[in-house]
């Protein structure tokens, strides 16, 4: 199992000169995706490859020529990445307009660094008919300056097939979640997370069969035995950009294990499927507009009378998962300078209070001596849910 | 030089007009009273939501932007902020948000209206009507609200926001803009509709769009007469006289009040009278001012420096709309906007790309034209620590002057919350500025 795992942390460490070697093995074209929610199966269709452009590890130099100091990482991150060249492979870049930050370094990207194809992608807040609609009409467009890179039509059986695909690789990553679940302490949060990470940088087909590969082990593993005092924890906080493996290191080293999320890089990616039936470009915009709760949008019927029945909120929908992954507690993480999440995370934190989970914000942007205390929170949060778990 | 204002002072206004201006808007400075009247119901706002609305279903607003820039001016905020924060709000989340949850956050806490709050607070809320556009904070303020604090129905738009690099002639992209602006109108009117009990009024809507684009005009028109050298009216009534186009569009109070400051500013321009006697600077201003001391813009005139023109807020000379189905005029007068400004070079701001009809922050290609029209000397960006969205894009702004000879100053501080200002640091980058433009003038023998 070790063997597998250590492939897609492979990936995840070394991505961009893999990618390279892909495109230069195939001929084909890659397109990168900046988070979240881009329907890479259109990009997949076209005979591209769709990868998810994250925050870089290299210490930030030439985007703050361009930028504000008070964006968030992951925008002054990538950018930094697009101007140092670094993402020179890409053949086209799609930003999805959730926030203000990713619209604005759109717009600025395609000034100083552009790339043959340059497309924001909107995506309504709202979520109701007239925004599906509206989102209908924002995938064709999109379509259209797909098919004028690839130089062919996306036809709707290639678009389904894409869309089977991707399912095949969400329903594997959930299978894997549900062993994780059941069976604590066995994958690493690290581990899993290199798998998610992995399933963003690469084909698709190959992700899938490795995928295949390690479910068999897992599922054939038996569950470790649990550490005296063993503390499961659940990751809140949908950040776009994966959380500093630091963060998931010190939560193992204090007899914790992570056993489920709602992170970007993880349970968000693949909770939901694409209907497999129907005219695809429908099925794409239905699916954005029936994911889980998510802080970018606003769920018009939640709203509108009071008294209201009817989906759960984003509160409402941490509360069941952290319920039905057997945590004894949530960790929610805050990227500095990420306004949607900010008003979430509020509300949370007093749900989560009325219904006695115990739970910890932490804000997650790295900074010097960030690290120390971080470490003393964390150790404390999980003793303090040690005990009331033993009480 | 002497410099008679302290920190954190109030402005002086300029203008009769201004000075005046709860005379010639007495709803919006009586709205504490209008709102206990019977029948009426209250609505909390934003900027981006249509006045005219409000005006249309007889529904009395408040504006908790509004409110915080009240906090801010009175002092109040710091202590709102602060119990925002408490509450787990991040400190660089917008002062307006902070602010109004705070506030609320005090009201639950005294089970009433805190006494601390100005105007006696801002009212019981019947319902929220909000609006994503102008900045993303806006499309979950006042969910954030529903959720946390208040059972009461929300309404939220959604705005649409053309890339600056989409072509909006083309006529397809154009309709389907247009029909995503359409349908999320039909869909705030029937939420309106639906707590109102009856239907949208088109001829009484009418006459309100009517008023609304004959009020635009004049302040169009006034902002035009800014360029006059020396400039007739600046930032510190500015932002006192944008309050009937944020809040009173429709009425018949706003006409008159754009109408009567713009017979005083002509009346300026045609007689030489400027705000300063002697201009040695103009100045473009981009971002939200710092509320709580406006008082900064009689400082900067007492060194000689006056702004003749100011990127947030800013109107567009309204264009000639058929007002024969009200509706379709107000969708045609908001894209409209949006393709006007695309032309100016709205790049890269993002305020800007969002075509909101009230809030714009400017392309390179208009500020070039600025420069020359207003006859300005630099630009003063207000980076404002808890706005985001205005303060995206300044970097480059100041890079794209520089390539033209224009210098800019980008000082840090915030609209509402008046821990950001640090006087004395803000004021000796504000001198080094003029010393800057001095020197540089010198060098060349220009004016001085």
């Amino acid at each position: 199992m070790k063997q597998i795992l250590a492939r897609f942390a492979a990936v995840r460490d070394q991505p961009y000169q893999r990618l390279e070697r892909w495109k230069r093995d195939t001929g084909k074209k890659i397109v990168g995706c900046l988070p979240m929610y881009v329907p890479e199966e259109l990009i997949h269709a076209a005979g591209m490859l769709p990868v998810i452009v994250l925050a870089g590890k290299e210490p930030i130099s030439l985007a703050d020529r361009h930028l504000q100091s008070n964006a968030c990482e992951l925008v002054r991150s990538a950018y930094d990445m697009g101007l140092k060249g670094r993402l020179d492979f890409l053949d086209g870049l799609v930003v999805p307009d959730i926030c203000d930050q990713l619209r604005f370094v759109y717009g600025i990207w395609n000034l100083d660094h552009p790339y043959p194809l340059m497309h924001v992608l909107a995506l309504p807040h709202r979520q109701d008919e007239a925004a599906l609609e509206y989102q209908l009409r924002l995938l064709g467009r999109f379509k259209a300056a797909l098919e004028e890179l690839a130089g062919g039509e996306i036809t709707p059986d290639a678009l389904r097939h894409s869309i089977q695909v991707y399912n095949q690789g969400r329903a594997k990553l959930r299978k894997l979640y549900q062993l994780r679940r059941q069976k604590p302490g066995l994958l690493g949060a690290r581990e899993v997370l290199d798998v998610v990470v992995a399933a963003m940088l690469m084909p698709k087909e190959e992700h899938n069969r490795w995928l295949d590969e390690l479910l068999v082990e897992v599922e054939a593993a038996p569950t470790p035995p649990p550490a005296p005092g063993q503390v499961k924890l659940f990751l809140a906080g949908q950040p776009c950009d994966p959380p500093d493996a630091d963060l998931l290191d010190i939560i193992e080293a204090e007899g914790a294990v992570v056993v489920d999320d709602d992170m970007y890089t993880g349970f968000r990616y693949f909770a939901t499927e694409v209907a497999p039936d129907g005219d695809p470009l429908m099925a794409l915009a239905r699916h954005y507009l029936n994911l889980i709760p998510c802080a970018t949008t606003h769920r018009r019927e939640l709203f509108l009378r009071p008294g209201r029945e009817g989906p759960e909120d984003y509160g409402q929908f941490i509360i069941r998962m952290a319920k039905e992954s057997g945590a004894d507690g949530v960790v929610i993480m805050l990227v500095l300078y990420c306004d949607p999440y900010g008003f979430e995370c509020v509300p949370l934190d007093d749900k989560l209070t009325k219904v006695g989970i115990p739970h910890l914000l932490v804000e997650t942007e790295p900074e010097t001596g960030a690290l120390g205390r971080l470490r003393t929170r964390l150790q404390a949060f999980i003793e303090m849910v040690r005990e009331q778990k033993l009480a | 030089m002497s410099e008679p204002y302290s920190e954190m002072a109030r402005a002086v206004k300029s203008t009769d007009t201004v000075r005046n201006i709860k005379k010639y808007a007495p709803t919006f400075y009586a709205r504490t009273k209008l709102r206990e009247q019977e029948g009426k119901k209250l609505v909390w706002t934003m900027v981006g939501v249509p006045p005219e609305l409000l005006v249309a279903f007889d529904m009395v607003g408040e504006w908790p932007e509004n409110y915080g820039t009240l906090c801010a001016a009175q002092l109040i905020a710091t202590g709102f902020c602060e119990e925002a924060e408490a509450e787990g709000y991040a400190n660089d989340m917008c002062s307006y948000v902070r602010n109004t949850m705070g506030y609320l956050r005090r009201c639950r806490e005294v089970g009433g209206v805190p006494p601390e709050a100005p105007l006696g607070g801002m009212g019981n809320v019947h319902l929220l009507l909000g609006s994503g556009w102008v900045c993303e904070p806006r499309y979950k303020w006042f969910q954030a609200i529903a959720t946390h604090y208040m059972d009461v129905p929300v309404f939220n738009d959604d705005p649409v926001s053309p890339a600056w690099d989409t072509d909006l002639e083309d006529p397809r992209i154009a309709e389907h803009y247009k029909t995503q602006l359409r349908a999320t109108l039909k869909a705030q009117v029937t939420f309106l509709e639906d707590i109102a009990g009856r239907g949208l009024d088109l001829d009484h809507f009418r006459i309100i769009m009517q008023r609304s684009h004959q009020a635009m005009k004049f302040w169009h028109e006034t902002l035009e007469l800014r360029k006059a050298v020396p400039c007739p009216m600046g930032s510190e009534d500015y932002y006192t006289a944008i309050i009937p186009q944020l809040y009173l569009l429709g009425t018949q109070e706003a006409v008159d009040f754009y109408q009567a400051l713009y017979n005083e500013i002509k009346a300026r321009v045609d007689g030489g009278q400027g705000v300063i006697a002697h201009e040695k600077y103009r100045f473009s201003w981009f971002g939200i001012p710092p509320w709580f001391n406006l008082g900064l813009f009689n400082w900067l005139e007492s060194l000689g420096a006056i702004v003749c023109v100011e990127s947030s807020y800013y109107v567009k000379k309204p264009p000639e709309l058929d007002f024969t189905d009200p509706v379709e005029a107000l969708v045609d007068w908001i894209w409209q906007e949006a393709v006007e400004r695309q032309k100016e070079s709205t790049e890269v701001l993002p305020e800007v790309v969002n075509p909101g009809r009230f809030s714009a922050l400017v392309g390179s290609k208009l500020v070039a034209r600025w420069i020359e029209e207003y006859k300005l000397d630099g630009a003063i960006c207000h980076r404002l620590r808890s706005c985001r969205a205005s303060s995206l894009g300044e970097v480059h702004f100041r890079n794209v002057l520089a390539q033209i000879g224009i210098p800019t100053l980008i000082f840090e501080s915030d609209m509402t919350d008046p821990r950001a200002w640090s006087d004395a640091q803000i004021k000796a980058q504000f001198r080094e500025f003029l010393e800057m433009i001095d020197a540089s003038r010198a060098k060349r023998g220009g004016r001085g």
